[in-house]
């Protein structure tokens, strides 16, 4: 075991699922990123309330958002606008190419200085669009959308997650591997990955043991891209583990073979919000098409 | 991405834009223009701090290069989003890279490729001046330009920019 060294210190998670259809009925793109906006904005003032977070580094990650969105730098800064005009901090970057393992890439970015610094990031993954074949995906299972954010301390010279690739095969053995080779130099610590298919997460458990791992929550969620592990440790510390300080560690991984690894500490005052209730209220779960062919399908808490 | 249901033709229509300027690069191809840049830069201007680089989505499929990956790199929608808070920071020798290389139809873009290299140190400008002489990245651009940009100048880069693709009357292409 090594010295104890500082480590990013969480002070909020905050999650809210957004099944699709996402702002049914709402019929223009620039309506529906507003509506987005409106999610992001009200779970960043809770984030932020009491922390003092006015000069807080603020940047919003996502696998899933629509191009129309994400290539659009009038389109971005409309949503980066609201988000500023709520007296919020704004975005300084929208991130997608890292896929589910942005918010990695963007602490190791915001932490490379070394300096102390308050940083919130927001994972957003909404289906702008409605689009069935994004439901599921065959070696992925059904999608689960939703917008989280978190609210991260970084002392000075924090250790910053680890980000890796590009690999073959999405990267998830070289993935396990690296967990495990961090086992070796700090010990076991809960570790939440992301939400995984079965087959999958025998992999996962097989090479890694079950006994520090947080449960996999696909079955409820489905994979909710950047967003699996923040909610696996958020479910984990509701239930029944907030209250004290504990490490964790926590990873993602991208589908086109590059993932993010880190250790944090929670803080024994961590706030969590968990909202579900916006997937309870509608929700057709027809399996579609393209469901029925990559045998997926949406799944219900 | 798969399209199930005839809305879904019908919404995803909605990217559709009319545009003059051609898609001369595959996805991949702009990866590797990219990458070709960051390590040419890097070779002629060690001491650059930071790279902040323009992609916008990801290629799915098509992996990122390890070079744009390393933790010099950062990649986001708009990198010039990124200099306050680098400013703010005391950040010397950033570099930021915005590119409008369509590689694909949907795509907005002229075809341009901007480089912003900021906040330099004297053994910096020198490199930077090996690296306008050298760069076989540059040499495959049309339509070159470098100009300085100063100081009261970097709250505005994106229209500085803008006013320099505007002035090209022939748009440039990718060899």
């Amino acid at each position: 075991m090594t010295q104890p060294q500082a480590l990013p210190t969480i002070r909020s998670i905050a999650h809210r699922l957004l099944e699709p259809p996402f702002a049914a009925g709402t019929l223009s793109i620039e309506d529906r990123i507003r509506c987005l906006g409106d999610h992001i904005c009200n779970l960043l003032a809770w984030s932020l309330q009491d922390s003092g977070a006015d000069t807080c580094q603020h940047l919003v990650c996502t696998t899933y958002l629509s191009m129309y969105l994400t290539g659009d730098v009038s389109m971005c800064n409309r949503l980066f606008d609201q988000i500023e005009a709520q007296q919020l901090p704004r975005p300084q970057a929208l991130i997608q190419p890292y896929q589910c393992a942005g918010w990695g890439y963007a602490l190791r970015y915001v932490g490379r200085g070394g300096c102390a610094q308050r940083v919130v990031l927001t994972i957003a993954d909404v289906d702008l669009h409605d689009l069935q074949g994004c439901r599921s995906h065959p070696l992925i299972g059904a999608s689960g959308f939703g917008v989280t954010c978190v609210l991260i301390d970084l002392e000075e010279g924090a250790e910053l997650p680890s980000c890796n690739g590009p690999y073959p095969n999405s990267g998830f053995s070289e993935f396990l591997h690296a967990i495990r080779s961090q086992r070796r130099v700090h010990g076991c610590t809960p570790t939440f990955l992301p939400f995984l298919v079965p087959e999958m997460r025998t992999i996962a458990e097989r090479l890694l043991g079950k006994d520090d791992l947080g449960v996999d929550r696909h079955a409820a969620y489905g994979h909710c891209f950047g967003s699996d592990p923040w909610i696996g440790l958020l479910e984990w510390l509701q239930a029944g583990k907030s209250g004290k300080e504990h490490v964790v560690t926590l990873g993602a991984v991208a589908y086109d073979g590059y993932f993010t690894l880190g250790r944090v500490r929670v803080s024994a005052e961590v706030r969590l919000r968990l909202e579900i209730e916006a997937s309870e209220e509608d929700v057709q779960a027809e399996p579609s098409a393209w469901d029925a062919l990559a045998g997926g399908g949406r799944r219900r808490i | 991405m798969p399209l199930v249901r005839p809305l879904e033709y019908a919404e995803v229509m909605r990217f559709e834009r009319q545009a003059p300027v051609p898609v001369l690069l595959s996805p991949s191809q702009r990866y590797l223009l990219l990458k070709t840049l960051v390590v040419e830069m890097r070779q002629y201007v060690p001491s650059i701090s930071v790279f902040g680089l323009r992609l916008f989505g990801p290629d799915f499929n098509v992996q990122l290069p390890r070079e744009l990956l390393a933790s010099d790199v950062f990649i986001t929608h708009a990198p010039q989003d990124l200099l306050p808070a680098l400013l703010d920071s005391g950040t010397r020798n950033v570099v930021l890279v915005h590119h409008g290389l369509r590689a694909d139809p949907i795509e907005r873009g002229e075809n341009e490729l901007v480089i912003w290299a900021l906040m330099l140190s004297p053994e910096s400008r020198e490199g930077i001046e090996s690296f306008l002489s050298n760069s076989v990245v540059l040499r495959a651009l049309a339509r070159r330009r470098v100009r300085p940009i100063l100081r009261e100048e970097l709250a505005r880069l994106s229209e500085i920019a803008q006013i320099a693709i505007q002035s090209v009357e022939v748009c440039g292409s990718v060899g």
